[in-house]
Parts: structure tokens; C-alpha cells; sequence
């Protein structure tokens, strides 16, 4: 058997209350590592054919990586897959924090949940051993309380992920959570916890991860540590808006190093970008269909949040630190400081300036367990129906929506956690409502295959375009993109990786070119690889030739291969996702997005003014450099079928 | 003459592919940019010298790492 694994997965049955291990095939690892590799593998297999996302025929992950546990630095996030309720396809999400590593100290690879129990319950798996306890007491507790109960029943050492009050009423974008709200959000899998009436699960052990070459490891992971900033940062807040905007407003584009961008990230995390973002056009305004020109950027700028972190924080095996505790005036008080999606989500999408209400939907959304960047589109896509009279005052009921009303946004996201009135509605996602409200609400929809978009425009960078209707998981946003293919520096060590200039014209992004289409899928090989080591993206930023990725996974595992035969298993594992959704009967073909988004029709003023792509073609050629069926999008063989 | 490291979002006149310039001794971040022909905007990016917050008269030391810190989008 490979190292850095345990060899074996657990199977709890939630129908019968029954649960055994399974050995699985050392050709499985060497196949599909370990992540969303397995996951893919065994989900494919195990969930039939046009299962109900939330029915007992769902089967939901939780995922180790291959590094997690094994000393190799950001290697501490963990995975939830399984058939997403949104998208009726293949759904994953991410998280850090310190889940990742209990998933293997319990004894196993992955936990994998089938059926639905008749109560609450919860799991507690304690090194090998297994016991499913009534959670009736739990129910209807937030995601903070539920967590502060556990650890108080089974001591600090418990590691828990749990589902909030979204979860359990079935809103199909809540997520899960760990480590006081923070969210595996996206793809609404804390509503296939719900469906199942798994509260959570609780995870504790001692079991030790063994690798194959404990030098190497402890070498690559020393020289990224060196990389990490060092005292201040060297940064002042008030100069990235100005200088940002000045580099944005060239018509030539530098190759961008991670590097460059690690200072600002330990500092502020990612709320560096709330103010540039909404400057350059990247952030979407009121609903997509703004301008920056109407939301004052400044409102969410540095100079406004920093004052407001209190206490900085890493995940496990981290070496940057980019998260943080801020204080705002509110009934929570404080929370993690906001993600730019939550900010932006909350923020310039719904022309909403008040900063402590947007800390205070990220804080309510962490604990009802909810997916901020779904959360704040629902509610933007509602508030454009209401201003073209789509969606009355009588539907809403009596409550006026209008852009930017604060104290109307938080009514509206309670009454999508208790499914209240047009809640019920609306906790059905942007896809479905605009269903139910009828052709006209479609242009105010804007969603890829039934998830709600990621808050970064892809008029600004077509990369993204591609991705979102093309990714397994529509809508996504941490795939795959023209910035972070620079950073991650996959030229220096695959073979057939474009490099790219050092300086270009910005209109190269927007071709349909064999280069495009080239990077676009490497990027999602990539990222594939990624989840299955559990690798952080930051981490991933400073470059594979720096933090020695495929290295690090021969060292940890003792697989001796080159890192063109590691993306060639990425390409594997993005077939096995798609082929997933192909089997539940998504045809790739027919996952479309909203035409304002590609330039159709462009918009006439600000940054993105004019900017247009052809995402059809732009799709095609990325299929064809997956080795898919250019017009269908299908995989032309799985890894199991080539066996 | 010297061997350093410079990591930046802008071209370099004399680098090699992996961002090494050779430079006299001493050099200043300062006179580093007028060497490599940097443009204007270059001026004004903080600056990191193994990952220590530096001025632009920063005198540079072989083995040195230089980054321009540049602000990006993303998260």
C-alpha cells in the first residue's frame, strides 16, 4: 500500500443505523490518490442514476487529503462531495480550519454517509470505533452552539462539522461547517446533511499518518516556509485601491507571481481585494447589472476593515495566516473577518454600505449554515425582481425590497433559513425561483447549471466564463483562472503547460485561442491534484517549482511519477466528475449561464465597457484540450473503462 | 558583481528566466529599477527583500530575494 494513507474508508448507513470499514484496493489509491480522486471513484460507482439529491440514495463524503497529516505545509483542508440539490450534478466544496487532519487521526481516508435516519442524529467516530447518537437536543441549534455542545460531551480534542438550522430546513445552498462557522458552502451539500438528519459529525483519534520519505517533506515544506513574509507587512492599505487601479487601467497585462501577493494575504486575507475588486469591475454591482460607479468601493476598503481585526488566526499545517477575528456592532459582535465573496456578496451586489450589516449577515450566515455567495445572490436576484414589479410586496409579505435596504436584507435571509413566506421560495435557489416567477425574472438570474455565480466577473477575465459553465460544479470560482494560472508556474515542471509572456496585451485573454483553451485545462487538472493532497489555494500561489508539489506527493506516498503523469490523473479525475454528471443526466452541452455575463449584450460604461467573449467556442476548445468530445463535452473513456 | 532574485509584475531589462540579475555590489533597490529600465508605475510598489518590509535605498546583498508587492483581485 501507497503511504500517507490509511487504506480504508468508513461507510455509515444512516437508514439502519449500521456502519462498516472497507479495505480498499491499493490500485485505487495509485489510481486516483486520495480527496476528490476517491471520491470521485467511489461516488461515481455508488449513486445511482437520477437519485434524489436528498434522498437516501445520495451518498455524502467527507474527504482527507493525501498530504493532510503528513507535515507538508497547507495541506489542511478538507472535502465534502456527493449529488449536489442545486445543480442535480456532481457537487464538492472546500474548507480549512483543523477538520482536515481528525478525518485520518479517526482511522480513516473518508467517511462516506448513505441513507437518512428517522431522527436527529449525530456521529462520533473515535479511532476506528463508531457510534451514532440521538441529536434531537442538537436540532434547531446554530452551527456555533451545535459545535460549543459537542466539544463540551467529548473534550477539546473532538474535531466536529456540523450543519445549522439552513441545513436541516433543506435550503439547497446551505453548507457545512467547522470550527466555529466555517463553511464547506458551496454546492449545497449542508442540505444533503439535512435531508439525512445528520446533525453532525464529530471526529477524534490518535492514528498517525506514516510517509515514505520524511526528509524530502520536511525539506520542500522548509523552503516555503522561508518564503512566507516576515514582520510588517510591507504594504500600506491605502496605496493597493490607487496603485491596483493604475495597473488595471493598462492595456498590457503582467505575468503576476504569487509571491507578490503573499504580504498583503497574510495581513488582510482576502478583504484586500473588496475595494479593488468593485474599481476595476472584477466585483459585480447590484446584481451584475451595475456599474461600479454606483457603489462607493471605499465603504468596504482596507482603511475601513482593518480597524475592525482583533485577533489573526492559521489553519492547521498553515504557514501564512490569513484569517482573523474582527469586532462589529451587532447582535453576534464579532465574527470571522469576511471572505471578498461574502463582502462583495452582501456588499456592491446588493448596493448595501453598511459595513456592520454585511459583518453580521457573514456572521449569520456562518452560524445558520448557509452559502454566503448563494445567500447574497438569492437576495440580489430578488431585489431586481421586485424593482420591475415581478415579485410584489403582497408576495414578499408587506415587506418593501429595495437596493441597498439593509434591514430588509437580513429579513429576507431569516426567512430563507426558516423557509417563511417567499423564503420557501427563495431557499430554493436563483434557478428554481426564476422558474417559479416566470420567464421574465430569467435575465435577473444569474446562476451556471442551477449555482448561484461567484462574485468575480468574467467579462474582466473570460477564464472564469469558461469554468463556470464547464466545471463539473458550475459556478465556481476557485477552479480555474488567467491570474492563478501565472502564480501556480505549472510551465516549470509539466512538459505541455503554456508558458505564458512575461508581458501581453489584455486582449489575449479574450481569444479562443489553442493556448486559452490549453491553460484553462491544465488549470483544471490542477486543481483537481490539489484536492486530492487537500492543498490550500493560497498555498498552491507560490508555484510548484517553489513549494515542490509533485515532490511532495512522491514523498508522502513513494509513487515515483513525473508531474505530467500527476496532471494526466488530474485530466482522469475531471473525466470521472463530468462523466458523473453525465450519468444523473446533465448533458455539459446544455449548461448555460446568463449572456450579460460573457458581453451579451456589452455594457456601455465603466471598466467593462465593450468587453465580450465567445464562451461557446472558447468551451469547445477547452473540452477538446481535456480530451473530451469537443461538441458533446463527454469524456472519451474513464479511467475505469481503460483498465 | 552580485546575484539576486527579483520576483515583479513588470519586465526586466537584463533577467534571466528564472528572475536573476546580476548586479554590482551594494546596488539599491533604487538603482536596480533604472537599471532594469522599469516603468514609471514600478516607482511606487512596496517593496519585500526576503519577505522583510525594504525602502527603495535598500543596499542589496547576493542571494538576496527582491518582490514587488502588487496589489491582485481574487478570494
Amino acid at each position: 500500500m501507497i503511504k500517507a494513507v490509511t487504506g480504508k474508508i468508513l461507510l455509515v448507513n444512516l437508514s439502519d443505523a449500521a456502519w462498516q470499514e472497507e479495505i480498499l484496493p491499493e490500485a485505487m489509491y495509485n489510481e486516483f490518490l486520495s480527496g476528490i480522486g476517491l471520491g470521485a471513484r467511489l461516488l461515481y460507482e455508488r449513486i445511482p442514476a437520477g437519485a434524489n439529491a436528498l434522498g437516501p440514495d445520495n451518498v455524502l463524503a467527507f474527504l482527507s487529503g493525501i498530504l493532510t497529516g503528513t507535515g507538508a505545509l497547507f495541506a489542511g483542508r478538507f472535502l465534502v462531495a456527493g449529488k449536489s440539490p442545486l445543480t442535480g450534478g456532481w457537487g464538492d466544496a472546500n474548507c480549512g480550519g483543523s477538520l482536515a487532519p481528525a478525518i485520518k487521526q479517526s482511522g480513516f481516508d473518508a467517511i462516506f454517509f448513505s441513507g437518512m435516519a428517522e431522527r436527529p442524529v449525530y456521529v462520533h467516530v473515535n479511532d476506528g470505533q463508531v457510534t451514532i447518537q440521538p441529536a434531537d437536543d442538537l436540532w434547531g441549534l446554530d452551527t456555533i452552539e451545535t459545535e460549543e455542545r459537542l466539544i463540551e460531551r467529548h473534550g477539546k480534542r473532538a474535531r466536529v462539522a456540523c450543519i445549522g438550522p439552513a441545513g436541516e430546513n433543506l435550503v439547497r445552498f446551505a453548507g457545512i461547517a467547522n470550527d466555529r462557522g466555517r463553511m464547506a458552502g458551496r454546492s449545497g451539500l449542508g442540505a444533503v446533511m439535512g435531508s439525512k438528519k445528520l446533525k453532525a459529525l464529530v471526529l477524534e483519534g490518535k492514528h498517525k499518518t506514516s510517509v515514505h520519505d520524511l526528509e524530502t517533506l520536511k525539506e520542500w515544506s522548509k523552503q516555503t516556509a522561508n518564503l512566507m513574509p516576515k514582520g510588517k507587512s510591507a504594504v500600506p492599505a491605502w496605496a493597493l485601491a490607487p496603485l491596483g487601479r493604475l495597473m488595471s487601467g493598462m492595456k498590457t497585462s503582467f505575468r503576476m507571481d504569487g509571491l507578490m501577493a503573499l504580504g498583503p494575504l497574510q495581513a488582510w486575507g482576502t478583504a484586500v481585494a473588496n475595494e479593488l475588486s468593485i474599481l476595476i469591475g472584477d466585483a459585480p454591482v447590484r446584481n451584475w447589472r451595475g456599474t461600479p460607479a454606483m457603489f462607493p468601493a471605499r465603504v468596504v476598503g482596507l482603511r475601513r476593515t482593518i480597524p475592525t481585526q482583533r485577533k489573526k488566526y492559521h489553519c492547521v499545517s498553515c504557514g501564512l495566516g490569513c484569517g482573523s477575528i474582527t469586532e462589529y456592532k451587532g447582535r453576534y459582535g464579532e465574527t470571522h473577518r469576511p471572505e471578498y465573496e461574502t463582502v462583495t456578496a452582501f456588499g456592491s451586489n446588493l448596493l448595501n454600505r453598511n459595513l456592520n450589516a454585511i459583518y453580521d449577515m457573514n456572521e449569520y450566515c456562518n452560524r445558520m449554515g448557509l452559502d454566503s455567495i448563494s445567500t447574497g445572490s438569492v437576495v440580489g436576484f430578488v431585489m431586481d425582481c421586485y424593482e420591475q414589479g415581478l415579485l410584489t410586496q403582497e408576495m414578499s409579505g408587506g415587506m418593501a425590497i429595495q437596493w441597498g435596504d439593509s434591514s430588509a436584507i437580513v429579513r429576507l435571509v431569516e426567512m430563507i433559513v426558516q423557509r417563511e413566506g417567499i423564503g420557501d421560495l427563495l431557499a430554493e435557489g436563483v434557478m428554481r425561483a426564476s422558474l417559479a416567477l416566470g420567464s421574465q425574472s430569467e435575465r435577473f438570474a444569474f446562476h451556471a447549471g442551477g449555482q448561484e455565480l461567484p462574485m468575480h466577473d468574467p467579462r474582466l477575465d473570460p477564464a472564469y466564463g469558461v469554468i463556470y459553465v464547464s466545471d463539473a460544479t458550475p459556478g465556481r470560482h476557485t477552479i480555474h483562472n488567467t491570474l492563478e494560472y501565472d502564480m501556480f508556474r505549472l510551465w516549470t515542471r509539466v512538459s505541455w503547460a503554456p508558458e505564458p509572456p512575461q508581458k501581453s496585451p489584455k486582449s489575449d485573454r479574450y481569444l479562443n485561442s489553442e493556448e486559452n483553451a490549453m491553460k484553462n485545462a491544465a488549470g483544471s487538472m490542477y486543481k483537481s491534484l490539489l484536492d486530492c493532497a487537500g492543498l490550500c489555494l493560497f498555498g498552491a500561489h507560490m508555484g510548484v517549482d517553489r513549494t515542490g508539489f509533485f515532490e511532495l506527493l512522491n514523498a508522502a506516498t513513494g509513487l515515483d511519477l513525473s508531474p505530467d503523469e500527476y496532471m494526466e490523473k488530474g485530466r482522469q479525475i475531471q473525466s470521472l466528475r463530468q462523466a458523473f454528471n453525465i450519468k444523473q443526466g446533465i448533458e455539459p452541452a446544455e449548461v448555460c449561464t446568463n449572456p450579460l455575463v460573457t458581453g451579451n449584450p456589452p455594457v456601455q460604461k465603466g471598466p467593462l465597457r465593450g468587453l465580450s467573449y465567445d464562451l461557446h467556442g472558447m468551451r469547445q476548445k477547452f473540452w477538446r484540450a481535456m480530451g473530451w468530445d469537443e461538441k458533446t463535452g463527454h469524456p472519451l473513456t474513464l479511467p475505469m473503462e481503460t483498465r | 558583481m552580485i546575484a539576486v532574485k527579483v520576483v515583479a509584475p513588470f519586465a526586466l531589462k537584463e533577467a534571466a528566466p528564472d528572475g536573476t540579475v546580476q548586479l554590482p555590489e551594494k546596488t539599491s533597490i533604487l538603482r536596480l529599477l533604472r537599471m532594469q529600465g522599469a516603468p514609471p508605475f514600478a516607482y511606487l510598489l512596496p517593496v519585500a527583500v526576503n519577505g522583510v518590509q525594504a525602502g527603495k535605498n535598500h543596499r542589496l546583498k547576493a542571494g538576496d530575494v527582491v518582490v514587488f508587492l502588487a496589489p491582485i483581485t481574487g478570494g
